[in-house]
Formats: C-alpha cells, sequence, structure tokens
C-alpha cells in the first residue's frame, strides 16, 4: 500500500491500518457520522453504502477464485438464490462494459489483463449500488487509453447508480477531467478545498500552486517546473504550525507558530494559509 | 462459494451455459492431468487405492475375521492360506486385510482430528496475531516438545489400550504441525491486498478467514496432512508391536511383534505385515508428494 492517500482512503472505512486509528474529526456519511458507530454497524456501511476502488486492482482479486464466484460472494445475501445471483453478477460485470461477461465470470485474475481487472473490482465495488465509491488512485496501473476508459466508466456509473466518487489521486489531468470538487492534502491535512475550475485557475495555497507548477506542458518544452525544496515531513512529527512552512517559498514568521485558519477565496473556495489570514487579502 | 454456485444451467442462452461448464470440465481436467503426469503419484494413488479396497472389503474376502483360527499353526504360503499362517494357524493375508484397515482408520481419523484442531488454532492465532497468537502458539509449542512417542506410550499405558484412545493420542500429537504451517500461511495472506478488499467490502472476521485466506493457505495444510497420515500409521503399528495396542484390532503392528520369535522358521510371518505397512506408507507418501506438486499454485503455469 503507498503511504498516505490510501491510509486517507481506508480510514475513510475506518480501516486504518495497525497502529494507526483515527484519533479527532467525524466521517460523515448519508447524514450519520460513521465514525461513532460501533463495529457491527460499520461493516453494515460497508456492506451496503460505500464500497472501495484500489490501486493495482491484481492484489485486490483473490488468486484463487474465478471473476464471477468473487463478485457473486459480495451479493450472496441479496441474491440467496444462486439462479438470481448468477444473472446479477453478469450484470454487474455487463455494467462495466466487460465483453462476453458469461466467460470472464469463469475466468481467474491471472487470466484478465490490468484494465479488465480493475473493470472487474469495480463490477465487485458497484454490485451493490453503494451511495458512496471511494477509489483510490483506480487508473495509476493502468495505460492511458485503459486510463481514459475506466475514468470514463465511473463516470457513467456515477449517473447510472447515482453514486458519489471520492477519487484519490495525485494525477492532476486526471482529477481535473473526472471531478467537480477538490480537496488538496499535504502532509495528511486539507490546505486548499473548492470547485474543480476554482483551484486550477486561481490556486491559492503555495503548495497548490507548486503542484500545478509541476505539470509539463507539451506546448511549451522549454518552461522550466517548480521544485519543491525539501521532503515530505516525517508525519509522527509534523512541524509545528503550518504543516507547509519549512518547504513554503512564502513562509512568513507566524507560519512557524500557529496553524493558518481557513480563509475564504470565493463561494466555496477555501484556503488554510496565513498569506490569505487577512480580511484585505481575502477581499 | 464454490464453483458449482454458479452453474446454473438454464438461466442463460444454451451456448454460454455449457461454454462456462466446459471451461470448468477443462480446469479439472487440467489439475488431473497434472497429476498423472506424475508417474509415481498415479503409482502411488493406485498402490493406496488397492489397499483401500481391500480393506474396506475385508469382511467380503474373509468373512471368518481376522481373529480366526483357520488351519494348521506356521502353514507355509499356499492355495489355502496365501500368505500363510502365524504360530496359532490364524490365516496372515487375513490379518493384513484387518491391520491394514485399522492402520488406514487410524490414520485418517487422527489425522483428521489434527486438523480440525490444528485448523481453527493456526487460523486464528495467524489471523488476529497479537496476544492470542502469543497465547496459542505458547500452547502449540508445548505440544512440540512433547516426546510424541513417550506420550502415546504412557497415555495408552494409563488409559488402557483402545483403537479410539490411541486415535485421540495420535490426533493430539499431530495437530501442532498443522497449526503452525497454516498460521505462517495466515500471517503473510492477511496482509494481501485482497484481504483489505474484503474488509472494505464489509465482509466479517469468520468469512474472511474461510473464504477468502483458507482456500489460499490450505496446500501445505493437505500436503503436510496427508504425510501425517502416514505416520500415523507408523505410529499406531510401533505401539501394536511394543504390545500395546487394541487387542480387539488386529493391528499390523502386533503381527510383526507376535511374529518376532518366529523370524527363522516362518519368514512369512513378518514379510507380509511388513510389507504391507511399507506399501501402505509408500504410497501415501507417493500421494502426498503428487498433492504437493498438483497444488502448489507456484508450480502452475500461467495462462489457459
Amino acid at each position: 500500500m503507498s503511504g498516505g492517500k490510501s491510509v486517507t482512503a481506508l480510514s475513510l472505512l475506518r480501516l486504518v491500518p495497525m497502529p494507526g486509528r483515527i484519533v479527532a474529526g467525524s466521517i460523515t456519511l448519508n447524514g450519520r457520522d460513521v465514525s461513532r458507530l460501533s463495529d457491527d454497524e460499520m461493516r453494515g456501511v460497508r456492506r451496503n453504502e460505500a464500497a472501495m476502488i484500489f490501486q493495482d486492482a491484481s492484489n485486490f482479486l483473490n488468486p484463487i477464485f474465478s471473476i464471477g464466484d468473487q463478485i457473486a460472494e459480495g451479493i450472496a445475501d441479496r441474491f440467496p438464490s444462486k439462479r438470481e445471483r448468477r444473472a446479477a453478477v453478469i450484470e454487474a460485470l455487463h455494467s462495466v462494459r466487460i465483453p462476453d461477461p458469461e466467460r470472464v465470470a469463469t475466468l481467474y485474475p491471472f487470466q484478465l489483463s490490468g484494465g479488465m481487472q480493475q473493470r472487474a473490482v469495480i463490477a465487485a465495488a458497484t454490485a451493490r449500488k453503494p451511495s458512496l465509491v471511494i477509489a483510490d488512485e483506480p487508473t495509476t496501473a493502468l495505460d492511458a487509453t485503459v486510463q481514459f476508459q475506466i475514468l470514463r466508466l465511473l463516470e457513467e456509473l456515477q449517473t447510472e447508480i447515482g453514486m458519489s466518487l471520492i477519487l484519490i489521486s495525485h494525477d492532476l489531468a486526471v482529477i481535473a477531467s473526472v471531478c467537480s470538487r477538490v480537496y488538496v492534502m499535504y502532509a495528511a491535512e486539507i490546505v486548499e478545498s473548492g470547485p474543480t475550475r476554482d483551484i486550477y485557475r486561481n490556486p491559492a495555497h503555495p503548495y497548490t500552486k507548486a503542484l500545478l507548477g509541476s505539470i509539463l506542458d507539451p506546448l511549451e518544452e522549454r518552461k522550466p517546473l517548480t521544485i519543491l525544496e525539501g521532503a515530505m515531513p516525517d508525519l509522527s512529527a509534523p512541524p509545528q504550525g503550518c504543516r507547509f512552512h519549512p518547504r513554503c517559498p512564502a513562509a512568513m514568521p507566524i507560519c512557524s507558530q500557529a496553524k493558518p485558519p481557513p480563509a475564504t477565496i470565493s463561494s466555496g473556495h477555501q484556503v488554510n494559509c496565513w498569506l490569505h489570514a487577512e480580511p484585505a487579502v481575502a477581499a | 462459494m464454490s464453483e458449482a454456485d454458479l452453474d446454473v444451467p438454464g438461466t442463460l442462452p444454451a451456448t454460454s451455459a455449457s461454454s462456462a461448464a466446459a471451461a470448468r470440465r477443462r480446469r479439472v481436467m487440467r489439475n488431473w492431468h497434472r497429476f498423472t503426469m506424475n508417474r509415481l503419484a498415479l503409482f502411488g494413488l493406485l498402490l493406496l487405492a488397492g489397499m483401500i479396497i481391500l480393506a474396506l472389503f475385508a469382511p467380503i474376502i474373509a468373512p471368518g475375521g481376522p481373529f480366526g483360527i483357520g488351519g494348521t499353526r506356521l502353514a507355509e504360503p499356499g492355495a489355502r492360506h496365501w500368505f500363510g499362517t502365524d504360530h496359532i494357524g490364524r490365516d496372515i493375508f487375513t490379518g493384513v486385510l484387518y491391520g491394514t484397515r485399522t492402520s488406514l482408520m487410524v490414520g485418517l481419523l487422527s489425522v483428521l482430528m489434527a486438523l480440525a484442531i490444528g485448523i481453527v488454532v493456526g487460523a486464528v492465532a495467524g489471523y488476529y496475531g497479537g496476544r492470542i497468537d502469543n497465547l496459542l502458539m505458547r500452547v502449540t509449542e508445548i505440544f512440540q516438545v512433547m516426546p510424541r512417542f513417550f506420550l502415546a506410550l504412557f497415555v495408552v499405558a494409563i488409559f488402557g489400550a483402545n483403537i479410539w484412545g490411541i486415535v485421540f493420542v495420535i490426533g493430539i500429537l499431530n495437530w501442532a504441525e498443522i497449526a503452525r504451517l497454516l498460521r505462517a500461511e495466515f500471517l503473510t495472506l492477511r496482509e494481501r491486498p485482497f484481504v483489505t478488499a474484503a474488509r472494505a467490502y464489509g465482509a466479517r472476521d469468520l468469512d474472511i478467514i474461510v473464504m477468502e485466506i483458507l482456500p489460499n493457505a490450505i496446500s501445505p495444510v493437505i500436503v503436510a496432512g496427508s504425510l501425517q497420515v502416514a505416520s500415523a500409521i507408523l505410529l499406531e503399528a510401533a505401539l501394536g508391536f511394543l504390545g500395546v495396542g487394541d487387542p480387539n484390532e488386529m493391528s499390523l503392528g502386533s503381527m510383526l511383534n507376535n511374529a518376532q520369535q518366529y523370524i527363522r522358521q516362518a519368514w512369512w510371518t513378518v514379510t507380509f505385515p511388513g510389507l504391507a505397512l511399507c506399501l501402505l506408507t509408500l504410497g501415501i507418501a507417493l500421494v502426498s508428494d503428487g498433492l504437493n506438486d498438483s497444488l502448489n499454485p507456484r508450480l502452475k503455469e500461467v495462462g489457459l
């Protein structure tokens, strides 16, 4: 599992890897704070409300069961009759645009390509029609054309099933093409959030600016990339004040002393940065 | 979730249903093929199957029972007594049949018992880890360091020579190995992403243990278990040889014990029970070796 983003994704379903645990904050889903549910209730949430799609699908499929069996296992309680269950499995595979679902259901994970494996994982995740799908870098392991197809599929499923999608990614192009709202995280904290368009057109936080500055522009070959000095802080002992200040090009004395308060840039666009903390700047 | 769950002919167009069935048949055939490719394993399987059939039908083949006296004592092998008779005139062929029957029963039942305990302990210890693991593994170690043969002798001496007691003792002696083996598999498998995925989809611990991890972890246990059948048979024979076997059940070991004094006059009294024991354990060893080769996923070829 790869570092911080996946931990965030798992934490949303209260599956923080040992020895981690959720110490503060709340997670609200469909009007309920799931961070306070009992373990049994939480399992119900995972079964019925929220599902997850993972980065490297090949590892997230059980190697010794056929694709159909694995999807069937997840929906066994909803379709007690084998006949209906099989039909639902075929339907789930069909909904993720897998050609010849009857045959693919009998195949084992190692017999599928990466893109097909990811489709199978998406089929398993969406077979129960969850209201929320958390996708952790769902396309990182795939090549660009397959990546595009999977993203299109996720968007289509969003409208077909009526699910919300949380996409966790460091691929700014992917985010721009799929998401309507962006939360920029640095060192496990949200530093800026807002509608995708606002964030990309008008980034307010120095970290967001640095992120966007690191995109290669195919039209301007000689454009220098923004480089952030230093390395990610040790999260078991994060920096005082603003966690970004040791690497921030615009750091001020106050940044190392206190956490910046949230400031509103425009409607729905918020930033946690001392640069914008003054009312004059926010206006 | 078994494959059969998805096999519902009639829900689909006939072509796809039959192609799914055909694919499954191909898969079974492939595993079978891999097993039979292994000449030694196939030989072992035939050997074992032959002995199992003989043992099963012992009461029909030899209706007199193993303790019936059917001829003169120490008669040479011939048309009437294929394997000759022993020192009190019992037919050795009959004795070998019933002895094999006892051996197989003790071997299989004790290993089933060892598997039942070992799988539960190993799975729980490996899956939950931490304090539970620590506790269970210390208990397992206690069973592993016990001198097996002497414990078996001790228990039989105290509680009397009863076939069920012997099964119980051998089962108690063997579960620790199964538990450790399965625990090791669970320790690595529980960290695998597909287990996280199952949890993210709301699977219970029991579902994850039984449906996700155990099927991935069971192969080495099957192989170890099949080898244990052979060692259980030998242990039962050893108890019989020392004269502490169940006197109501014919045992290859006690036949060897009785035959000791007659080795020079009547070679057949030791040869045939010894040969039966030898072939039985050889057959089991070859089969378990073949199982290892065909079940081990790391040895499977990739692709269709």
